[in-house]
């Protein structure tokens, strides 16, 4: 009797099944290698497949654009050379609706929320770029449109796939 | 809702991960596999529970976990097809003292491992000695002695 023939004594074997339940622990091997590599380069959040920069005039945003819920992730903008006092930072209701802000650098001289979203004003540097950056976490899973905007010059558009 | 939902898929991408990391880490559960398994466990409470650790909310995931494992060990009992599948089959690993090599090796299993349980369950000392060895569905390897094997066992368990 070959190898792969079933024997029905002592026990009742089903070596068909048993092989294609074989080839099918190997695939998964294979599948959980995937996952890990595609963890490793960040699609899962975390890494340079989810890192992101768009500009639009003065406004440059840095941001992941592969996020989980509950886990808190950096939203950097900089704003090349303010010339006035004040530059605001707008960001769009989705983001208000769907992010918890965690943290602000630096601190806005003041913020508002309202239809228009999540508006901060920061006081310009006396020389150089304005950079912020913005620590919030995912409330809830998706993919969310946003735009964010900046005062005096700059929108720019992104979106960011929240996992469960 | 959310909390059943998570549990269902928490349940079966665990038994897919477990199941498909083979039986022979359930039969032979190590010390370092024992504290993998404990990561496991830990990893899965902290995405089920997230920010609620309510009793309420631990109770929905306790009964949607207790009603999912009923669920399958009725489906394990009653749908033989789907019972092979869900619980595995036992495989002959060592057929009158030959080994079937090729099963052992898919299996991820070795001569020794065999060696081992015979040692073990039997006191056998070589291979001619097991009629049969059976990597059987739980993990573990059950050994059939040679019939003369088989009465040496009985006269040395006798004494």
């Amino acid at each position: 009797m070959r190898e792969q023939d079933s024997r029905s004594y002592p026990v009742r074997e089903d070596m068909r099944l048993q092989y294609a339940l074989w080839a099918w622990e190997r695939a998964t091997w294979v599948a959980l290698a995937l996952i890990v590599l595609l963890a490793l380069s960040g699609l899962f959040a975390h890494g340079p497949l989810s890192r992101r920069t768009v500009k639009d005039a003065a406004l440059s945003l840095t941001y992941e654009r592969f996020q989980r819920v509950t886990s808190v992730a950096r939203l950097t903008a900089t704003i090349a050379g303010p010339a006035a006092d004040e530059v605001s930072l707008r960001l769009n209701p989705s983001f208000v609706d769907n992010f918890q802000v965690g943290d602000i650098e630096p601190r806005p001289s003041s913020s508002s929320a309202g239809p228009f979203g999540l508006e901060l004003v920061f006081r310009a540097p006396t020389e150089g770029d304005l950079a912020v950056v913005i620590w919030a976490t995912p409330r809830s899973f998706g993919l969310f449109d946003l735009t964010a905007t900046a005062d005096p010059a700059g929108q720019v558009a992104f979106s960011i796939l929240v996992y469960p | 809702m959310d909390s059943v939902i998570k549990s269902v898929i928490v349940y079966f991408v665990l038994w897919l991960v477990i199941r498909m990391s083979g039986r022979r880490t359930l039969g032979q559960l190590t010390v370092f596999d024992f504290i993998l398994f404990l990561i496991i466990g830990g990893a899965a409470q902290r995405s089920l529970m997230a920010q609620d650790y309510s009793l309420t909310h631990a109770f929905l995931v306790i009964a949607t976990f207790v009603l999912i494992d009923i669920a399958v060990s009725l489906v394990e009992g009653n749908v033989p097809g789907l019972g092979k599948i869900l619980k595995g089959v036992p495989t002959i690993v060592v057929e009158n003292g030959r080994v079937l090599s090729g099963r052992l090796r898919r299996a991820r299993l070795s001569e020794d491992n065999v060696l081992e349980a015979a040692r073990r369950l039997h006191g056998l000392e070589t291979m001619d000695e097991i009629k049969f060895a059976i990597f059987e569905a739980s993990g573990e390897i059950s050994i059939i002695p040679q019939p003369k094997a088989a009465a040496h066992d009985e006269l040395s368990r006798g004494t």
